[in-house]
């Protein structure tokens, strides 16, 4: 229940919806809208005409746009955000350098990205920030050294787990 | 050029196919979105054949076996061609009537309602082709099975049928999930020359459009442009559908085939053309290839298409729509049965999870992953209850959603895939293709009542 009750927390709000990573803040006012205009689509659900229920259409489409308008910002922000903080430096986190091409990057970038850290560029002498090096072991053992990858990736690959 | 090559490996095959099955013209949206779909399950199966039936290794003749039969499919396509004319929509001319006509006679209300979703489009546009040329797919299940099985086969050549590999029959997580979406992952980086998870989320893209092509193509005939721009600019500015229209998952692919089976369904509601029939049946087995979910789906649109075409024509038609899917779904299916791969994910028996259902609640309604989109289904639900007895359609439309959501709701709440409603880690994309169909519903309703 406790998620119903944390409707109105932008915390919680933002908690259930990892899997989107964004955060919208005026969306609980919007979602609260919504569930006005829902509920007083009920009250005329069955005493209305059809030019009542155009209104109420348009309505949605209202909620719908101001929603949208937000998510749209933040999309934009987000891709620009996570272009230009691959410069930054972050003193409290682990910094490992991607040494050189091939296929092991793209791989050792999903890998980060699924960490839900900082998402590199994928290019070479990019860097990457991590605070979790037991777990990036474990997933560098598990998904970016099956047999398939080339010798001397796998030597970089263990070179790196070493470097922590 | 290699990214051209694999779409025009689609694309061409498809059309053929479409037109053999549908014998309508394939130049409309929805004709070409189902041309997409026949065409990549075509190149899937193809390689499947070859990979996992015969044990061949990739080669450069593995472009025969895509193209030879395309050519083959173009010949047959030319001489029934000749036999018959091809009809140029399989709509009646009552359902055609109803569709109003574009931008002119709109009024100005309207023209900026239309201005300003055109503007979050084309941003979100933007952003979706930033993110397709700059992130490659991270998310957990692509990168431990959907790619990774590409992968495996890219770098391999071969399939692994050694049972202690840890590539046996692929690798990666869950080997009994269906081919499909790691198969054209694959046979992209084929034609590209190396693997790239960046050029393989074009993948993705185009089904993401395709499908908004289909529905687009579905609302304008019968509700007209404004609603049809309305209606599919929901489902495009969904924050869940649109996250997943290029994180390589198999959710939104599944949404498309099962949306194109409830729509040609329907379009043979309207028509009674035997043909439509078959291309609802083809796609839904087609789904099984995309992901083990659509076996959820198939007891709903079995019941689904008894209310929505009574027991007589069911009887009569409906069962050669349902051997279509079976044919259609055949090989995957006997290749699970040979191999013992099944389709649960977790330990059977039955448990009592009631938490579930409030988890799946939570997503529809709580969480931001879907605007208000549940908001205005619940409302329209309402609204058309008592419809449904007079307009067949309807029924089918809602009872298809209806039945899809119990059974989801069913196996989260009393099998042990409750843990995928509890961790929140499945629940709120297995409502993905919940979503497409739940379009169509409130499409239809919207024609009943306005």
């Amino acid at each position: 229940m406790s998620a119903w009750f944390g409707f109105f927390s932008l915390d919680s709000l933002s908690t259930i919806n990892i899997i989107s990573g964004y955060y919208i803040g005026p969306v609980p006012v919007l979602f609260l809208f919504g569930g006005l205009a829902l509920a007083g689509s009920f009250c005329l659900l069955f005493a209305s005409d059809s030019g009542r229920k155009r209104d109420f259409l348009s309505i949605f489409l209202l909620v719908w746009l101001a929603f949208s308008i937000f998510w749209t910002i933040n999309n934009v922000r987000n891709i620009i955000f996570s272009r230009l903080a691959f410069g930054q430096d972050y003193d409290n986190k682990k910094i490992i350098r991607v040494c050189s091409l091939g296929d092991f990057e793209g791989r050792l970038c999903r890998i980060f990205s699924f960490l839900d850290k900082s998402l590199s560029d994928c290019q070479p002498g990019s860097r990457v920030y991590i605070d979790s090096p037991d777990e990036l072991k474990i997933y560098l053992q598990y998904y970016a050294l099956p047999q398939w990858l080339p010798a001397p990736s796998r030597d970089r690959a263990e070179c790196l787990i070493q470097y922590h | 050029m290699g990214l051209l090559t694999f779409f025009a490996s689609l694309i061409i095959p498809g059309i053929f196919l479409f037109r053999l099955i549908a014998r309508t013209s394939v130049w409309s949206f929805i004709g070409l979105a189902s041309a997409y779909a026949l065409g990549s399950s075509f190149v899937a199966i193809s390689l499947f054949f070859y990979f996992f039936i015969f044990h061949f290794s990739a080669s450069p003749y593995l472009n025969l076996v895509v193209w030879l039969p395309a050519l083959m499919l173009g010949g047959l396509d030319y001489f029934v061609s000749r036999s018959g004319r091809l009809v140029k929509s399989g709509l009646s001319p009552a359902t055609l009537g109803r569709a109003s006509s574009g931008l002119a006679k709109l009024s100005v209300f309207k023209k900026i309602t239309l201005a300003i979703i055109g503007i979050i489009f084309m941003l979100n546009l933007l952003v979706l082709f930033g993110r397709a040329i700059s992130q490659p797919a991270a998310s957990f299940d692509s990168l431990s099975m959907w790619s990774f099985k590409a992968k495996a086969i890219f770098f391999q050549s071969s399939v692994d049928f050694n049972a202690d590999s840890p590539l046996y029959l692929g690798g990666g997580g869950h080997i009994n999930y269906p081919w499909q979406i790691p198969l054209l992952q694959y046979w992209l980086s084929f034609n590209v020359g190396v693997y790239d998870d960046l050029r393989t989320n074009w993948i993705f893209i185009i089904y993401f459009f395709a499908l908004l092509a289909a529905m687009f193509s579905f609302f304008k005939e019968r509700l007209g442009y404004f609603q049809a721009v309305i209606l599919s600019f929901f489902f495009f500015s969904l924050p869940l559908v649109f996250y997943h229209a290029s994180n390589a998952y198999a959710d939104l692919p599944l949404a498309f085939y099962l949306v194109l089976a409830a729509v040609f369904f329907y379009r043979w509601l309207e028509s009674k053309r035997r043909e439509e029939a078959a291309l609802a049946g083809v796609f839904l087995g087609l789904s099984f290839w995309i992901k083990d979910a659509a076996i959820l789906f198939l007891p709903a649109f079995i019941l689904a298409a008894w209310l929505g075409a009574g027991r007589r024509l069911f009887c009569r038609q409906i069962l050669g729509s349902i051997l279509a899917a079976v044919l259609a779904a055949a090989p995957w299916l006997v290749f699970k049965a040979a191999y013992s791969l099944g389709f649960a994910n977790v330990a059977p028996g039955l448990v009592f999870h009631p938490a579930a259902l409030l988890s799946l609640l939570a997503s529809m309604f709580v969480s931001y992953s879907w605007n208000i989109w549940w908001f205005i289904v619940l409302f329209f639900a309402l609204l058309s209850l008592r419809q449904w007895p007079r307009n067949r359609g309807l029924a089918f439309a809602w009872s298809l959603f209806f039945f899809s959501w119990l059974i989801l709701m069913l196996v989260f709440v009393f099998t042990n895939a409750y843990q995928y409603a509890s961790d929140q880690t499945a629940v709120s994309r297995s409502l993905i293709p919940l979503a497409g169909l739940s379009f169509l519903a409130v499409g239809l309703s919207i024609k009943d009542r306005l």
